[in-house]
């Protein structure tokens, strides 16, 4: 009796610890080593191989006790996404590719959207940060509409980054001020959350609701996630991940919403939809989107800003930026007459600028007006027989080019 | 979802408690049993033909005393990990990056991880303690209730002692092995370092560390007191500099 009352308590913890260990396993990914070797650990090192491996070695597990590879493995890029979650697709409903597409919240009609009202949610006076190379941003004056999209471009190392994590608090600036009373939310390109807990809970915990709350269930449903919101996060695939970074920043109440590239995991009808989600937020709070895709960005911004080497380039909007960085453009599909027309179009005083292309001819005028009112004039005296006169749309990206190159 | 139960997630799901768990209950009921059978595995070690070990009856307290000592160096090993496991929040920037701008309050955001680890120490060591005391009453004979509730409760100090160091070595330092390689060299040379400095070797915590052992044959002290005192103090002084580090931290 005494001899049992000793050594069945160690027997009993010595044995339910290392089959534990063992068990667990067997269930789960083992990292760093194979499972043999862990296994061997475990039982030629009692506790402290057990332990090192509960500590190190013990992999994630899906919650539905799925087994699979580990997190590290997982794809790198949104091809590889999309084969995951195809090699999925016969042991379980994979994520909606979209967000849910709800036209009573979300918009159809993307830009122009109605004036922003005049406060600002976020204002900089001569914002500095100087990195010991030299980057960083100088003296930026940033004015943030309380509403709507503002667009951040740049080349790499223009200061994005910086000027993001500086708004959201990440960072302190040298110099300068920040002027904002709101609450403020960052998502990164690449967000990170803790792999053990789920994506309900990964909402939950950091918006303040309950995991079971219509909210979050909103959130995740609204971003594509309903049917993988009781998995644990550590199973997700990039472009995933990037989904639940916005399902947090749909069921937060923050008036400004930073988002870091938030689109750049994502395949192209996913990326569509998330654009329209942007949208849908900045109605009633302002969303700052950093970019590198300038299509997107003229697509849903409203207010765009301009970053090259830490300083501000442009500020203001969209449209604006358009018509004071671009000429006027023209395009004449001719059946004849194209070089008769090109001659009597280069002595105009309101021609810019007169180029063949295939088919006729690409006429730069001074104003719209000029070429709405004088081009057909000279087209009729020119005898040219016109088959259609079309304007050029200026594209955001070659605005920002010159922006750039001129800065430079 | 609140911040605690996050807290308590991280420690259920990532099967830390478990690890906590097993080196001091295993040790708690492992060493009496080593030091009532001591002189046995000896001798059987050894031989009688050459060399002849006399080995006097384990007392109580040597029971106690043997896992006392013993978890002060390995509990603590496994302590330290698993705050600076828990604590090193800057070690992946984009999770803090989620942490520090969803929470902004860096103390609401550190206080549920320091408490729950700090508590989580504290009722193991309890656990491991009551095991120890179990296992020296059946196999040695019953250790003195006193001095046995002493020295486990000071043992649990010490754990949550060697937390705050931890905290602040992740406050100071983003990498997970760094903050844990810090606060280990801290714990394990730092303190026992300060013996060497006349005027403060009775007073520091390397003195309260020890308490537990020396307190199964010595009675209480002045020095005592003040070394508990003045641990105390380093562990409050390691939190409030942690939290004012925490405070400008930037990603």
């Amino acid at each position: 009796m005494r001899d049992t009352a000793v050594w069945l308590p160690i027997l009993g913890v010595l044995v339910g610890f290392v089959g534990f260990c063992e068990v667990e396993l067997v269930r789960r990914p083992a990292r760093y080593l194979p499972k043999l070797v862990w296994a061997l650990i475990i039982v030629a090192q009692i506790p402290l191989g057990g332990i090192a491996y509960l500590v190190f070695g013990r992999g994630e597990l899906a919650r539905d006790g799925r087994r699979d590879k580990p997190a590290r493995d997982e794809g790198r890029d949104e091809r590889r996404d999309e084969a995951a979650r195809a090699d999925r697709a016969d042991a379980e409903p994979p994520p909606s590719t979209v967000p849910t597409a709800d036209p009573s919240r979300d918009p159809v009609v993307i830009r122009p959207r109605d004036a922003a009202p005049p406060t600002t949610a976020i204002r900089t006076h001569a914002l500095t940060k100087v990195f010991d190379s030299g980057a960083g941003l100088h003296a930026v004056d940033l004015a943030v509409p309380a509403r709507g999209v503002y667009g951040l471009v740049g080349p790499n190392g223009a200061g994005k980054t910086t000027l993001l994590a500086l708004l959201a608090g990440l960072r302190r600036a040298d110099s300068g001020q920040i002027e904002s009373q709101s609450r403020i939310l960052l998502c990164p390109d690449t967000p990170a959350f803790e792999p053990w807990l789920t994506a309900a809970e990964t909402v939950a915990a950091f918006t303040g609701h309950q995991p079971a709350s219509g909210v979050v269930a909103d959130a995740l449903a609204r971003v594509g996630l309903a049917d993988v919101r009781d998995r644990r996060v550590g199973r997700f695939s990039r472009g995933m991940t990037q989904r639940l970074g916005l399902a947090l920043v749909l069921a937060s109440r923050a008036d400004v919403l930073l988002l870091d590239e938030p689109t750049s995991a994502l395949d192209p009808q996913g990326r569509s939809d998330m654009l329209d989600l942007m949208v849908a937020l900045a109605n009633d709070r302002a969303v700052i989107v950093s970019s590198h895709i300038l299509a997107d960005v003229q697509r849903i911004a409203d207010t765009v800003g301009v970053l090259r080497d830490g300083r501000l380039l442009y500020q203001g909007s969209v449209s604006d930026l358009l018509d004071q960085h671009t000429r006027p453009s023209w395009q004449l599909h001719l059946r004849s007459g194209a070089p008769a027309l090109a001659a009597r179009l280069a002595g105009q005083p309101w021609v810019a600028g007169v180029s063949q292309t295939v088919g006729g001819l690409r006429v730069d005028t001074t104003s719209v007006h000029a070429g709405e009112t004088q081009l057909p004039v000279e087209i009729a005296a020119s005898g040219a027989e016109l088959i259609a006169l079309n304007p050029v749309g200026a594209d955001l990206e070659s605005v920002f080019l010159n922006l750039v190159e001129a800065g430079s | 979802m609140s911040l605690w139960r996050v807290e308590w997630l991280r420690l259920v799901r990532t099967s830390r408690w478990i690890a906590l768990v097993a080196v001091f209950l295993l040790v708690g009921l492992g060493e009496p049993v080593l030091t009532r059978y001591l002189g046995q595995l000896l001798r059987g070690s050894t031989g009688d033909t050459y060399i002849h070990i006399t080995v006097t009856s384990p007392q109580p307290s040597d029971g106690l005393t043997s896992y006392f000592s013993n978890i002060t160096t390995l509990g603590t090993l496994v302590v330290v990990v698993v705050a600076g496991l828990a604590f090193t929040i800057r070690a992946n920037p984009p999770l803090a990056m989620l942490y520090l701008t969803h929470v902004p309050q860096r103390s609401r955001l550190l206080r549920p991880r320091l408490v729950t680890v700090a508590v989580a120490t504290a009722v193991v060591a309890l656990l491991g303690g009551c095991a120890a005391a179990y296992e020296t009453a059946v196999l040695i004979g019953a250790p003195a209730a006193g001095r046995t509730a002493a020295g486990v409760a000071i043992s649990a100090a010490g754990m949550v002692f060697a937390v705050a160091v931890t905290f602040l070595a992740a406050a100071l330092l983003r990498s997970q092995v760094g903050a844990i390689a810090v606060a280990l060299g801290a714990v394990f040379v730092v303190v026992p370092l300060t013996d060497l400095i006349p005027g403060v070797r009775n007073l520091g915590p390397n003195v309260f560390t020890a308490l537990p052992v020396s307190l199964q044959t010595t009675s209480w002290s002045t020095d005592d007191t003040w070394s508990t005192l003045v641990t105390a103090g380093l562990a409050a002084v390691c939190v409030a500099a942690g939290l004012w580090r925490a405070r400008r931290w930037e990603l």
